[in-house]
């Protein structure tokens, strides 16, 4: 692993802010961050990476940009569904009450496909639904779209 | 021959005094049949013949004055004005008559009397005084004058009350009637008992020789049967009309047909007896009681429900008898309110009762009050429901084991849902690690395997996401059943619409044509319809000929709602199969023919059974299949 932020993570829950991450990986799943940065790494990606390992860590880590409202914005949040502690769903209502989280775009990538967690999670605020691909292939591409989408400098606004 | 002896006493018998003939006179004047009495111009009684004297009696013929007289002989209204009468004739010579005055005898006996007076004078003119003349008319009683003088009025209010007179003089054997007393006989002449009904024509005649013999009241009901067959009611009575000498002459009587008054009494005779009988046969205790609260009558059925005899429990407290000591006193305090406050309807109360013998059971009271002139009547129904609530006690222990049965099935319906909502989810996530794990082994060490290995590796990520597509089917299907309906407005043209929208890719691909017919708007959860249609047209799609598919989605108004079909000309479906096909995880094709896993079907079925709902599915014509839904609209949504 290269350059990281790591919150929540099992032996301290505390945020430990290395840097200034580009991308949040909101996921209870080491495994599902894992795979999604050995994803961008293939793409060549190699900008910072934040991780929060539950939703509570989540909002420890998001509630930085509310105190600092300087501090550099993510240029996306990957946000997981079922966790623990917090649902992620409660993740997006928190941000959805702060106007000053209003710029960081939050796309929902989780493994649940019910048209119910895609509605909800669109109504508050997320630019994206994705469903966790099966397979590592499926993964890439997925990366690939998003950070076209929204990490590569030259394409971000 | 009343009038006739009075004639002869105005007339022949002034013309004797004319004549001089003193001893004949004397002789006639005496023995004439009439009452004679001879007054001077000053009114004293000069004269009285034998019948006068009989008539006034020994005290009244020494009278010296007519005005004593009269009043001893006349009734006070028939005294006044005739003594005055005798003056005007004195003055005047004009003579007068009365008829049907009424003299009262010595011994108090009544008579009917016509009367006359004359004026006495002697040849030369000079005034001397009056005759006065008084005839027994006891045989042509009062209301006989009424006929006589024609009294049309008195005959009309005769027939109207549906009245008759009649008189009966025994001497001659004479009666005469009123006009109306046919008629209320129902005969036209002749024999008047003649429809007299034989059962009581002898008590009739009886009852009438007997009067006439004895001079007695005489009454007697009877009934007449008429031409027509109908029976009507009669109430004939009489008084007896006695001669000067006391004896029964004669009968005045009054006929009256009672026949409504029967009736009604009949029909209240009736009423009464049953009542009686519903009392006696009733199968609840119906005890009265007076305002006091004692018994005053006691039904067979309040005899077996309260072990007591009727005999026994007449004339006992009610309450004492029938209601346990710890509720008597708040019971009595109760309905004497409920009295005192007018309230004499029913009040009604389930409570405990007391037999004879102290035994207790659950009875239902009802206890009303009636104000009669005779007083307070209270009447109490009392029904055992020892049964019912025996019934009642195992009703509801049976409702509250279905309610526990119902709830308990619902929770473990629920639990596996959940189990299975959860199961899958958390089957999920190890499953993406499989496959993701391995397709990247697959992608970075792709150069140290050989072709065999990346073959296996494959096998297992296919089989990966084989696994984590069944999954997800059987999520989406326990998904469908969880929770409530929404219930809001969905226009199905718009959820259609969207549907062909996300099948975009679909159906370019396979040059299909979708026609789409009006379709309604219901009260429904809109996401769900999405899925029902998404899974029918994708089906449609999918299940296609050779030929380019056609759609046809169409709506009609159905029994209970709305039936929307969605017809295709593809593959179609056996018509033994068109029930099974809705079971989850029902294939009838290869997997390598058509992809999937059989639940499509299975959560539309779900999804309209959930909206109350029905889907059906049938071999298309010519070719293809038809899928129908019919779902329950409110009657507002329905065309007119």
């Amino acid at each position: 692993m290269r350059s990281a932020v790591v919150a929540g993570a099992g032996y301290n829950s505390r945020v430990i802010a290395l840097d200034v991450p580009d991308l949040i990986l909101i996921d209870d799943n080491p495994a599902d961050s894992e795979l999604a940065t050995e994803a961008l790494h293939d793409l060549g990606y190699g900008a910072m990476v934040g991780y929060a390992y539950d939703g509570e860590a989540a909002i420890r880590l998001l509630g930085e940009y509310i105190e600092d409202p300087l501090r550099p914005r993510p240029l996306l949040v990957l946000l997981d569904l079922n966790m623990p502690k917090l649902h992620g769903i409660e993740v997006l209502g928190f941000m959805a009450e702060h106007a000053a989280l209003d710029d960081i775009p939050v796309v929902v990538f989780t493994s649940s496909d019910s048209p119910r967690d895609r509605q909800r999670s669109l109504a508050l605020g997320a630019r994206d639904y994705l469903v966790k691909p099966g397979t590592y292939q499926g993964l890439v591409e997925l990366m690939a779209q998003l950070k076209g989408r929204y990490l590569d400098v030259s394409a971000t606004p | 021959m009343g009038d006739m002896q009075a004639a002869i006493a105005r007339n022949r018998i002034p013309d004797a005094v004319h004549q001089g003939d003193d001893r004949l006179l004397d002789a006639a004047f005496t023995e004439a049949s009439a009452a004679l009495m001879v007054v001077d111009r000053r009114l004293a009684v000069r004269k009285v013949n034998r019948k006068a004297s009989a008539l006034l009696g020994a005290a009244a013929a020494d009278a010296h004055g007519l005005a004593a007289a009269l009043r001893h002989c006349l009734t006070a209204e028939d005294a006044g004005p005739l003594l005055r009468q005798v003056r005007r004739t004195i003055a005047t010579g004009e003579p007068y008559e009365l008829t049907g005055a009424t003299a009262v005898r010595r011994d108090g006996v009544r008579l009917l009397v016509d009367l006359a007076i004359t004026r006495l004078c002697a040849p030369d003119g000079t005034i001397l005084g009056a005759l006065c003349a008084a005839v027994d008319a006891s045989d042509r009683p009062a209301v006989a004058s009424a006929q006589g003088t024609g009294d049309r009025s008195i005959e009309a209010a005769l027939a109207a009350a549906g009245m008759a007179t009649w008189s009966h003089d025994a001497r001659t054997g004479v009666t005469s009637r009123s006009a109306s007393y046919l008629g209320l006989l129902g005969v036209e002449s002749g024999d008047v008992l003649a429809n007299v009904h034989p059962g009581d024509a002898p008590r009739v005649r009886d009852a009438l020789r007997r009067s006439l013999a004895v001079g007695v009241h005489y009454c007697s009901d009877f009934r007449v049967v008429l031409a027509d067959g109908s029976t009507r009611w009669l109430v004939d009575r009489a008084e007896p009309v006695h001669d000067a000498g006391g004896r029964p002459v004669g009968l005045l009587g009054v006929l009256q047909d009672v026949t409504d008054h029967r009736l009604a009494e009949q029909a209240l005779h009736e009423s009464e007896a049953r009542n009686a009988a519903i009392v006696a046969s009733a199968l609840d205790a119906i005890v009265t009681m007076d305002a006091d609260g004692r018994v005053t009558g006691f039904n067979p059925a309040a005899e077996a429900t309260f072990g007591i005899s009727r005999e026994s429990a007449i004339g006992r407290a009610f309450p004492e008898l029938a209601i346990p000591v710890p509720n008597r006193v708040r019971v009595l305090r109760d309905i004497a309110r409920r009295l005192a406050d007018g309230g004499v309807g029913g009040w009604r109360r389930e409570m405990e009762a007391m037999r004879a013998d102290g035994s207790r059971f659950p009875a239902e009271f009802t206890i009303s009050a009636v104000r009669l002139p005779s007083g307070m009547l209270i009447t109490a129904h009392i029904r055992d429901i020892t049964l019912r609530r025996r019934a009642e006690d195992a009703l509801c222990a049976k409702a509250v084991e279905l309610e526990r049965a119902v709830a308990e099935l619902g929770r473990s319906n629920g639990e596996l849902e959940q189990f299975a909502a959860v199961a899958s989810h958390d089957l999920q996530e190890p499953l993406r690690m499989v496959g993701s794990y391995l397709s990247l082994l697959a992608s970075r060490c792709g150069d140290r395997l050989d072709g065999k290995a990346e073959e296996y590796l494959a096998k297992a990520v296919d089989g990966s996401q084989r696994m984590s597509r069944l999954i997800r089917d059987l999520l989406e299907y326990c998904r469908v059943g969880r929770g409530e309906v929404p219930d809001e407005p969905v226009a199905l043209a718009e959820v259609v619409a969207e549907v062909m929208r996300d099948l975009q890719i679909q159906i370019q691909a396979g040059a299909a044509r979708i026609e789409v017919g009006a379709l309604p708007t219901l009260r429904a959860d809109r996401i769900q319809m999405r899925q029902l249609f998404q899974n029918l047209l994708s089906n449609a799609l999918k299940y296609r000929s050779s030929a380019p598919p056609v759609l046809t989605i169409t709506a009609q108004v159905a029994a209970a709602g709305w039936q929307v079909s969605v017809a295709d000309n593809g593959i179609g479906i056996p018509a033994e199969a068109c029930r099974r096909i809705f079971e989850p995880f029902t294939r009838l094709h290869g997997r390598g023919a058509y992809p999937g896993n059989g639940i499509g079907l299975a959560i539309c079925r779900r999804i309209v059974e959930r909206h109350g709902g029905r889907i059906w599915a049938e071999p298309g014509a010519p070719r293809g299949s038809v899928f129908h839904i019919c779902l329950p609209a409110d009657s507002d949504s329905l065309p007119t």
